[in-house]
């Protein structure tokens, strides 16, 4: 059996599909077993675990502070006050090397910074003193420890499980406007009211897997990824394949992900509880 | 409603399209909307770099150059969606071990950039004579704050946008690629789709004109847009 699955993966895959079942023991729908834990780096701003079956992303947010561009209008968005960086290592799997980031990982980085734009945070938040001369600068990192499948949707919890756990000291700006401090004993959360719920799917002949394993993502002949607000707005949508996408199973994804909101919403909220009682 | 540019909303600016104009590629094409303008090269199949390999197909290598300055991770990105509309259609499995390779250069960038890529790397594979499945057209779209939807849009008008959405079609008008950023709602995301095929039809129509008039021996190798301009329907 094992030889089987080695010399003829996807025929052993067709196999376990025609009975609507993975090699895993999972159904077409079913998601890994899904645990976030924020606030479990103590010396980061803000920092969140993310394990979603063996995938495992590690999550710190560095907050810095940087006095007001004179060019920054006072627009109501925090354009560029949030920078995500992710990191895919050769720690992670053997594909990636250590020399430069990959091309998996900027398209990620990119798709990760559109994202993080979307999330409803008011420019207030990120003051650093009472009127906003100076301002927080909040630099967002992401390592993966563990590649089995299903990047995106792990690193999009653990960014967003990582900012709503983001403490902040208050800060204080000298009168004459040279010296700064931080009043490390009155702290606050940053508050961001928005959730981003993404799910992907792998698409191997007409079946579609629910979050993939990273055997099922290199067998699928195109891939879904799609990210839903708490509103129920679409935020991110993307397929990519060698094969035409069929309308219908577009639909069918798209409802599956809505689906999803109240188990990642309360997901978070939990990690954040717990996190609090530390 | 009437665009800066004075188009409708639903109207693709004028395209200009003109095949093998270079000498040493394999096959090349130049596609423009208007501003944007992005010359695609193909060579292959040619030989593999062994650690590319691929034993039972051919391995799609696409350089994507923007008009200035280096590669970013933005352009990268740009990159791996033309890579994966484009190696859809090609049909690998016919030339093993081998590498097709698809360079693009951009002239100057004015919006709907991956799309224009996209359009003229099919121009320019089937110059190139490179067994395709199926031919592709690409489309961008932008969302406005105030819920309109632009077809084919200037980067200004992309910069201003709630949010962008670039598709791809094959001849069968299949949905070949998608990729949409920022925030849609669910009656415009069916909208858009609906959109987008209709005006991936007419582009398909322009490309199939494009090969027809190059292959014909027209006097003029230069396309210009004739079957665009009446695209309010």
């Amino acid at each position: 059996m094992e030889a089987f699955q080695k010399i003829h993966p996807l025929e052993f895959y067709r196999k376990f599909l025609e009975r609507s079942v993975r090699p895993d023991g999972r159904s077409l729908q079913r998601i890994r077993n899904t645990t976030v834990s924020a606030g479990s780096i103590l010396t980061a701003d803000g920092s969140s675990f993310v394990k979603i079956g063996n995938t495992s992303v590690i999550c710190g947010v560095r907050a810095e502070i940087a006095e007001k561009q004179q060019d920054q209008t006072t627009s109501n968005t925090c354009k560029s006050q949030i920078i995500v960086n992710i990191e895919m290592g050769p720690i992670c799997s053997n594909i990636f090397s250590s020399t430069k980031p990959s091309e998996k990982a900027m398209s990620l980085c990119t798709q990760l910074n559109q994202l993080v734009q979307l999330l409803d945070i008011d420019p207030k938040q990120l003051y650093f003193d009472v009127d906003g001369k100076y301002l927080w600068y909040l630099y967002v990192d992401l390592y993966c420890l563990d590649y089995n499948g299903n990047i995106l949707d792990a690193a999009i919890i653990a960014m967003l499980s990582a900012l709503k756990n983001v403490k902040l000291p208050k800060g204080v700006v000298s009168d004459d406007g040279s010296e700064v401090y931080k009043e490390e004993d009155t702290m606050r959360t940053l508050i961001i009211n928005s959730y981003l719920i993404p799910l992907s799917f792998a698409v191997i002949d007409e079946y579609v897997l629910s979050d993939p394993s990273l055997e099922e993502e290199k067998l699928s002949n195109g891939s879904i990824s799609i990210v839903y607000n708490e509103k129920r707005e679409l935020c991110l949508q993307l397929y990519s394949g060698i094969t035409p996408l069929d309308e219908k199973t577009l639909q069918q994804c798209l409802d599956q992900t809505k689906q999803r909101t109240q188990e990642i919403k309360d997901l978070i909220d939990q990690s954040i509880n717990d996190s609090k009682d530390k | 409603m009437v665009r800066i540019d004075k188009r409708n909303n639903n109207q693709i600016r004028s395209i200009e399209s003109e095949l093998a104009l270079l000498n040493k590629a394999d096959g090349s094409a130049k596609f423009s909307l208007d501003n944007s303008s992005v010359l695609a090269a193909i060579y292959g199949p040619v030989e593999v770099n062994p650690r590319k390999e691929k034993i039972s197909k051919a391995t799609v290598e696409v350089v994507f150059t923007p008009d200035s300055g280096n590669q970013n991770y933005q352009t990268k990105e740009q990159e791996s969606l033309i890579r994966n509309a484009i190696e859809s259609v090609i049909m690998t499995m016919l030339h093993p071990r081998t590498l097709i390779s698809i360079i693009i250069q951009v002239y100057s960038t004015d919006g709907s950039i991956v799309s224009c890529s996209i359009n003229a790397a099919c121009l320019a594979l089937l110059d190139a004579g490179i067994e395709l499945n199926s031919l592709i057209a690409s489309i961008s779209l932008s969302f406005n704050s105030d819920g309109q939807i632009y077809l084919d849009p200037t980067m200004k008008e992309e910069n201003e946008s709630k949010a962008t959405a670039i598709y791809a079609f094959n001849s069968q008008l299949k949905l070949m690629m998608i990729k949409s950023s920022g925030i849609i709602t669910e009656q415009q995301n069916q909208e858009a789709l609906q959109l987008a095929r209709s005006s991936c039809e007419r582009i398909l129509a322009y490309i199939r004109t494009a090969v027809k008039t190059r292959i014909m021996g027209d006097t003029e190798s230069q396309t210009k847009d004739t079957v665009m301009s009446d695209s309010t329907k």
